[in-house]
C-alpha cells in the first residue's frame, strides 16, 4: 500500500480535534473506573447497560475504519465489488437476531466460552472457545491497529510507530481502568459520530446530484474510465470463487465475532438482548447504506483517480471531506478534513478496545478461572489477571503491528479474522445450541478444524505464499472462508459421531430451557 | 463455579421442554428462524454468488443508472431490516409473555434478568461447596 500524506508534515488542526476526542473519552474513562471493581462490572458493565445504548455500541464495535474508510474507498475504486461485501456484512446479523442474542444473554455469564462450556466437558470446551476468541480477536487487532498507524500518518502526519503506540496506549487506558463501561459508552460516543458524520456527508454528496441519488450513479459511471463496467460486478475479484470467499466469510463470520457476542452481556435481559441488536441492526444499515452513497459519490464528484492516489482507496472518504468542505488549503476543506479524520481515529479506538476486552475475557475469565483455577478462583484475582491480560496482549499487538508495518496488507488479515469467526466459533456455538447429540470432542475438532482450515489455506494463498502477493501459489484464494466454513462444520459432526464419549455435565434439556425461557439468567 | 454458582436448584428440566407452553414457545421460534433465516441468508448468498458468477447480470440497469449490483443489496438490508423488526413484534408480542408464563410457573427463582448485588454474589459463591 503507497503511503500518500494529504498534509505536509504535521497536520495542526487534526490533531487539535484528536485531542478534543481523546480527552472526552479519558474523562469518560475516569467516571467509569469509579464503577469498575467487581468481574461483573469489568466484564459485563453490571449488566446495567440499555437495549438503546447497548445498539449504538454494537454498532460502535462493528463499524471499524475498514468499513468508514476501507469500503468506501473499495466502492469508488470497484464500484459494485465493493458494495456485494457491505451488503453481505449487512444481513449477516440475521444469525444473530434469530439464533443468538437472547440465548447467549439467557446462558451466558461473561464470554462466548461460557455458552459452549455449559453442557459439554468444562476445561476442554473452554480451551477451545477461548482459542478461537483469541486468534479472531488478535488477527482482527492487527488488522485496525496497522490501520491506525497509516491513517494518522496521512491525516495528522504523524510517525506509523508512534501513532501505533498511541493507539495502543489509550486502547489499554480504556479496558484496564474503565473496562466494559468505559468501552461502551467510547462505542456509543464513536457510533454517535461517525452516524453525525456519515449524514453530513451524503446529504453533501446528494446536494452535489440535485438530491437525486440515481444521477450519482450516472455520473459516477461516467467518471470511470470503463463507463458502465463501474455498475458490474467482477472488477475487484475478476476470480468468482475469490469473490464468493469473500462475500460467504463476511455473511457467516459476524456471528461468531467474540467482542461482538460480548455485548449481549452487557444488558439487564434477553429483552434488551434483543432489542439493543434490533437498534444495531437498523444504524448499521443506515451506514452501510450511506457508506454506499460516499463511496459512489467520490467517484462522480472527485472523478477517476488511481488505488495508488489514495492508498489503496483508505483516503478516499477523508479527500472527498476535503473536497466537500472547499478544497485543499480551503478553511472548510481543512477542518472538514481534520474532523472526519478525527471521527475515523476514535472508530479504530472503540474498535480496538472492544477486541482487547473479549480477548482478556478469553484469557483470565475461561483460562485462568475455568482451566487453571477450575473454576475456583476469586473474584478480584480474575479481575486482575484480565488487567495483566489485556496489558500483555496489548503490548503484543503493539509490537507486532510496528513490525507488521504500514505497508502490510490490511484487507487479508480482516478477510482471515471473519473467515475464522465464521469456521471455528460460528459451527461449535451453533451446534452446542441446537443439536442435543453435540459432544467435547464435536467441540474440539470443530474449532480445531475449523482454525487449522483456515490458517493452512491462508498460508498457501496468493498474499502469502510463494511471497507477498504472488502467483503461483497452491491454492489461488485470498479468502479462505469458502473451504474452512464447510470444513468447520463437517469437524463438528465428523467429531461428534466418531467419539464414544457420553459424558454431559449438564443435560441439552436444561441448555435449551435455560437458553429458551431465561430461568437462572444471571 | 462459573456458571454453576446460581445454579436453580431442583427444576425438572425436561419437564418444562414437555410442557404446552414450552413446546409452543420453542417451536414458534425454530420455525420462525428456519423461514426468515433461510430466506434472509439464502438471498444473501445467491446475492454473493451472482456477483462472483454473473458480473454482466449485476449491471443490469434497475433505476436510471443504479444497477442489479446496487439495488440487490439495498434490498438486502432492508430484507434484514423487515425480518429483524418483524422479529422484535413477535417476541414482544407472543414470545415474551410466554417466557414469563413459563418462569412463573416453573422458575424456582426471580427472573427477568435481576442483576445480583455484589454481596449476593459473595454469598452465593460461598454457599457452594
Amino acid at each position: 500500500m503507497t503511503v500518500l500524506a494529504i498534509a505536509d508534515g504535521v497536520n495542526a488542526l487534526a490533531l487539535v480535534v484528536f485531542a478534543i476526542v481523546l480527552a472526552i473519552t479519558l474523562l469518560i474513562t475516569y467516571w467509569a473506573s469509579k464503577r469498575t471493581h467487581s468481574a461483573t462490572e469489568f466484564w459485563a458493565a453490571n449488566r446495567g447497560i440499555s437495549s438503546l445504548q447497548n445498539g449504538f455500541a454494537i454498532a460502535g464495535d462493528y463499524l471499524s475504519a475498514s468499513t468508514f474508510l476501507g469500503f468506501a474507498g473499495l466502492i469508488f475504486l470497484f464500484g459494485v465489488d465493493g458494495w456485494v461485501g457491505l451488503a453481505a456484512a449487512g444481513a449477516s446479523f440475521l444469525p444473530v437476531v434469530l439464533l443468538l442474542a437472547e440465548r447467549m444473554r439467557n446462558a451466558g455469564k461473561f464470554t462466548m466460552a461460557d455458552v459452549l462450556a455449559f453442557r459439554l466437558r468444562e476445561r476442554p470446551a473452554r480451551i477451545a472457545a477461548a482459542l478461537g476468541t483469541l486468534v479472531v480477536s488478535f488477527v482482527y487487532l492487527i488488522a485496525q491497529m496497522v490501520g491506525a498507524g497509516v491513517l494518522l500518518q496521512a491525516l495528522a502526519g504523524l510517525d506509523f510507530a508512534v501513532a501505533v503506540t498511541i493507539t495502543g496506549v489509550f486502547m489499554l487506558v480504556y479496558v484496564i481502568f474503565g473496562g466494559m463501561l468505559a468501552t461502551t459508552w467510547v462505542q456509543i460516543i464513536k457510533a454517535g459520530l461517525l452516524m453525525i458524520a456519515g449524514t453530513v456527508l451524503t446529504i453533501l454528496v446528494l446536494s452535489k446530484a440535485g438530491f437525486n441519488p440515481f444521477e450519482l450513479f450516472r455520473r459516477a459511471a461516467d467518471n470511470y474510465p470503463d463507463g458502465d463496467k463501474y455498475l458490474a460486478s467482477g472488477l475487484q475479484h475478476p476470480n468468482a470463487i475469490n469473490s464468493i470467499s469473500f462475500g460467504l466469510a463476511l455473511l457467516l463470520g459476524t456471528a461468531g465475532l467474540p467482542h461482538l457476542l460480548m455485548r449481549f452481556f452487557t444488558v439487564p435481559d434477553a429483552k434488551a438482548a434483543r432489542g439493543s441488536i434490533a437498534w444495531g441492526v437498523l444504524l448499521i444499515g443506515i451506514f452501510f447504506t450511506m457508506t454506499m452513497l460516499v463511496g459512489v459519490g467520490a467517484r462522480a464528484i472527485l472523478g477517476d483517480m488511481s488505488a495508488a492516489d489514495t492508498a489503496g482507496g483508505n483516503l478516499v472518504t477523508p479527500l472527498l471531506a476535503e473536497s466537500l468542505g472547499g478544497g485543499e488549503g480551503s478553511v472548510g476543506g481543512d477542518l472538514f478534513l481534520a474532523i472526519i479524520s478525527a471521527v475515523a481515529f476514535a472508530t479504530i479506538l472503540a474498535v480496538v478496545a472492544g477486541l482487547v476486552i473479549a480477548a482478556s475475557g478469553a484469557v483470565a475469565h475461561d483460562v485462568w478461572s475455568g482451566v487453571i483455577r477450575r473454576g475456583d478462583g476469586d473474584e478480584q484475582d480474575e479481575v486482575r489477571v484480565a488487567r495483566i491480560a489485556s496489558v500483555s496482549l496489548g503490548v503484543l499487538a503493539i509490537v507486532a503491528s510496528i513490525l507488521a508495518g504500514e505497508t502490510f496488507n490490511v484487507s487479508i488479515l480482516v478477510g482471515l479474522a471473519f473467515a475464522v469467526a465464521a469456521s471455528a466459533n460460528l459451527p461449535a456455538l451453533l451446534m452446542a445450541l441446537f443439536w442435543p447429540r453435540f459432544n467435547t470432542t464435536g467441540a474440539i475438532v470443530g474449532v480445531a478444524g475449523g482454525l487449522l482450515s483456515a490458517l493452512v489455506v491462508i498460508a498457501l494463498s496468493p498474499p502469502v505464499w510463494p511471497g507477498a502477493d504472488s502467483d503461483g501459489s497452491p491454492i489461488p484464494l485470498a479468502n479462505p472462508a469458502i473451504i474452512s466454513i464447510p470444513v468447520g462444520f463437517i469437524s463438528c459432526w465428523l467429531g461428534t459421531m466418531l467419539s464414544t464419549e457420553n459424558a454431559e455435565v449438564r443435560s441439552y434439556h436444561e441448555l435449551k430451557v435455560r437458553s429458551e425461557t431465561g430461568i437462572g439468567a444471571v | 463455579m462459573e456458571a454453576t454458582d446460581r445454579e436453580p436448584q431442583g427444576i425438572d428440566w425436561e419437564a418444562i421442554e414437555r410442557s404446552p407452553e414450552f413446546q409452543e414457545l420453542a417451536g414458534g421460534r425454530r420455525r420462525f428462524a428456519w423461514i426468515a433465516g433461510t430466506i434472509g441468508i439464502g438471498l444473501g448468498a445467491l446475492y454473493v454468488v451472482l456477483a462472483g458468477v454473473a458480473p454482466d447480470l449485476m449491471g443490469t440497469k434497475i433505476f436510471g443508472s443504479m444497477s442489479l449490483g446496487f439495488v440487490g443489496g439495498v434490498a438486502l438490508i432492508l430484507l434484514t431490516w423487515a425480518i429483524t423488526f418483524a422479529y422484535v413484534r413477535r417476541s414482544d408480542r407472543v414470545w415474551g409473555p410466554l417466557e414469563e408464563r413459563i418462569r412463573a410457573e416453573f422458575g424456582a427463582q426471580p427472573e427477568r434478568g435481576d442483576r445480583f448485588s455484589k454481596e449476593e454474589e459473595r454469598i452465593a459463591a460461598r454457599v457452594q461447596p
